[in-house]
């Protein structure tokens, strides 16, 4: 009985945290003028709205962008994850200790020496400036959390599963999308969705390597969030928070839809 | 199918686990391969069904070699003691998996399925997660699971470990009469010796990754090949002696023995031993221990040497008491005596 009302607490706690920040978003963006001491705005207008819509920056382009751009850089760092994980946790092979470290290296070194160093070996490539360019930083960015996400579920499934299906007489690849995947989703779940929102957030590396020209919803942001137009900030936010929590509610819902149809009689 | 072992090798992580195992077996028969933890029962298993790879050696089904066929490709399933069932199935998943990997129409996996659970004793239990069924019932499952996959030869590795003592002579019951039914050539691993001389044809003794012996039940309890095959299935007793003109002579008796003259030592069983109140041994209890439906005495000859014997129920003996016996050594067992041992 205790522990329920602990427990409560702590849920009304956590739900404040999150709900009430976003409420003061809502009516930021929402207010015409909101001066100090003031509960509520004094005045309210739909200007934000009108701006995020029509205004000078296209929308929905940004939002195509951004969202495939998080959505690529979802899919290829969990499924580097997931390869990475499997080599590291099922097979031995020498130098698997370098492998398991490198995967985490990218987390050790700063973001803004990082971001400096790709940008020169990517104009060396020809990729700086470039989608792909960003893509790949992207990826790289998240994989350190893709691999360590996934290692764990990996190691923690082990390969009896797989081992049991080899002699009912499955190849290896059936085996490991019939009976390993299915146990790993919720894994690769939280990998899709870490990566995307790491993706979906960057701002100083798609800053550096996209030199302007690839244009994500987070990069249009900060200026407006820097520039201290409250409302415009708030009424970014809002979207850049909204569209991250409906393509990670997709995620899950594809991911359910598989798991329903699975493959099974 | 017929399988032939030969004089396999195995090394995991830079230790020899098998070293130099033959075994052969025929068509349809059931063997126990038994030995103690860590002897390499498991890896033996794995290595026929290709899980594992051999550092030498072949293995023949039917003659057909399969030393480099990939596991899906052997037709050699394994059950194994931690039952492995995929949880994201129904029971009837489960056991039609091996029908689906085989290419096998919805409809048919479905019958057979549900044809193979009544086989086991869990008619209707198809729709059946695997979360909500109890041990018992999963290794049934995994048994459906196996027989669905048709399988050239049957692996057991120690399928009955995790059960209940009282589920356990279920299983066995059942997995001899589909062995009867099914008629495939079968290997079970086991520590357990009454398992193995129970239920086997044959008994194939596996000591340090190599078989120490290999022979029917009888064959190997009643004539162990070496002093630790004796010493494994317990109730021996072992006293060194000497053989000199055709006979074995030691502290406690001097029985006829045609063997070339030496150091030798007899293996004594417990049920040797035979009360009578005239016998001509004079054994002093030492221990009694209650066992439920036996009762354990520790015995001592005069000149020190320890029996351990079961009686029958609650043996009415005494530390102290002097019980008489006769000894009935029939066919000894003798070995030459080890050095070191």
């Amino acid at each position: 009985m205790r522990r329920n009302v602990l427990l409560r607490l702590f849920l009304a706690a956590a739900v404040l945290c999150i709900l009430l920040p976003a409420a003061v978003l809502v009516l930021w963006s929402a207010a015409a003028r909101w001066s100090w001491p003031s509960l509520l705005p004094e005045r309210w207008s739909a200007r934000t709205v009108r701006e995020l819509l029509f205004g000078s920056q296209d929308l929905w382009r940004l939002l195509g962008s951004s969202m495939s751009l998080g959505s690529g850089a979802a899919g290829l760092s969990t499924l580097i994850g997931l390869l990475t994980a499997r080599a590291v946790s099922l097979y031995d092979f020498p130098g698997k200790g370098l492998v398991r470290f490198a995967g985490l290296l990218p987390l050790l070194i700063p973001g803004t020496v990082f971001a400096t160093g790709i940008h020169l070996v990517l104009l060396r490539l020809g990729l700086a400036d470039t989608a792909a360019g960003v893509l790949l930083v992207h990826v790289m960015t998240a994989l350190p959390y893709s691999i360590a996400i996934l290692t764990d579920v990996t190691a923690a499934l082990g390969g009896a599963l797989e081992e049991q299906a080899a002699v009912l007489g499955a190849g290896p690849v059936r085996a490991f999308f019939a009976v390993s995947l299915p146990e790993l989703m919720p894994g690769v779940l939280s990998s899709l969705s870490m990566a995307f929102i790491l993706s979906y957030s960057q701002y100083f590396t798609t800053l550096i390597v996209g030199g302007g020209r690839v244009k994500t919803l987070a990069l249009v942001m900060v200026p407006y969030i820097q520039g201290g137009d409250r409302s415009l900030a708030s009424v970014y936010a809002l979207a850049f928070t909204g569209s991250a929590l409906l393509v990670s509610a997709l995620f899950e819902a594809l991911i359910r839809h598989w798991q329903k149809r699975g493959d099974r009689l | 199918m017929k399988l032939e072992i030969e004089n396999l090798s195995v090394a995991l992580e830079g230790r020899d686990i098998l070293r130099g195992v033959s075994l052969r077996m025929e068509e349809g028969e059931f063997l126990s391969l038994l030995g103690p933890s860590g002897c390499g029962k498991t890896t033996l298993l794995k290595t026929v069904a290709g899980i594992i790879a051999p550092r030498s050696g072949g293995i023949r089904l039917d003659g057909e070699d399969l030393t480099g066929l990939p596991p899906h490709k052997r037709g050699v399933v394994i059950l194994f003691q931690d039952i492995r069932l995929f949880p994201h199935m129904t029971a009837a998943e489960n056991v039609s998996f091996p029908l689906r990997m085989q290419g096998a129409g919805r409809r048919e996996r479905l019958e057979r399925a549900e044809e193979l659970l009544s086989r086991v004793r869990l008619p209707g239990y198809g729709s059946r997660r695997v979360g909500s069924l109890s041990g018992g019932e999963r290794q049934r499952v995994a048994l459906a699971r196996a027989l669905a996959a048709k399988p050239r030869l049957l692996l057991l590795d120690e399928p009955f470990s995790a059960l209940d003592e009282n589920l356990r002579e279920d299983m066995r019951a059942l997995v001899l009469s589909l062995h009867r039914e099914f008629h495939m050539t079968t290997v079970l691993v086991t520590h357990d010796r009454e398992e193995a001389l129970s239920m086997s044809g044959r008994v194939a003794l596996l000591f340090d990754g190599a078989v120490e012996q290999c022979g029917t039940p009888r064959e190997v309890y009643l004539h162990p090949a070496t002093r630790r095959a004796a010493d494994y299935f317990g109730g021996c007793t072992c006293l060194d002696g000497e053989v000199r003109g055709g006979l074995f002579h030691c502290s406690l008796v001097t029985l006829p023995a045609s063997l070339p003259e030496g150091r030798y030592t007899l293996c004594l069983r417990e049920q040797m031993w035979r009360p009578a109140g005239n016998g001509p041994y004079a054994l002093t209890v030492k221990e009694v221990r209650f066992r439920g439906p036996e009762t354990m005495v520790a015995l001592a000859a005069e000149d020190g040497t320890l029996f351990h014997k079961r009686f029958p129920g609650p043996a009415p003996f005494q530390a102290g008491d002097v019980l008489r016996f006769h000894l009935d050594v029939g066919d000894p067992v003798l070995f030459p005596r080890e050095e070191g041992l």
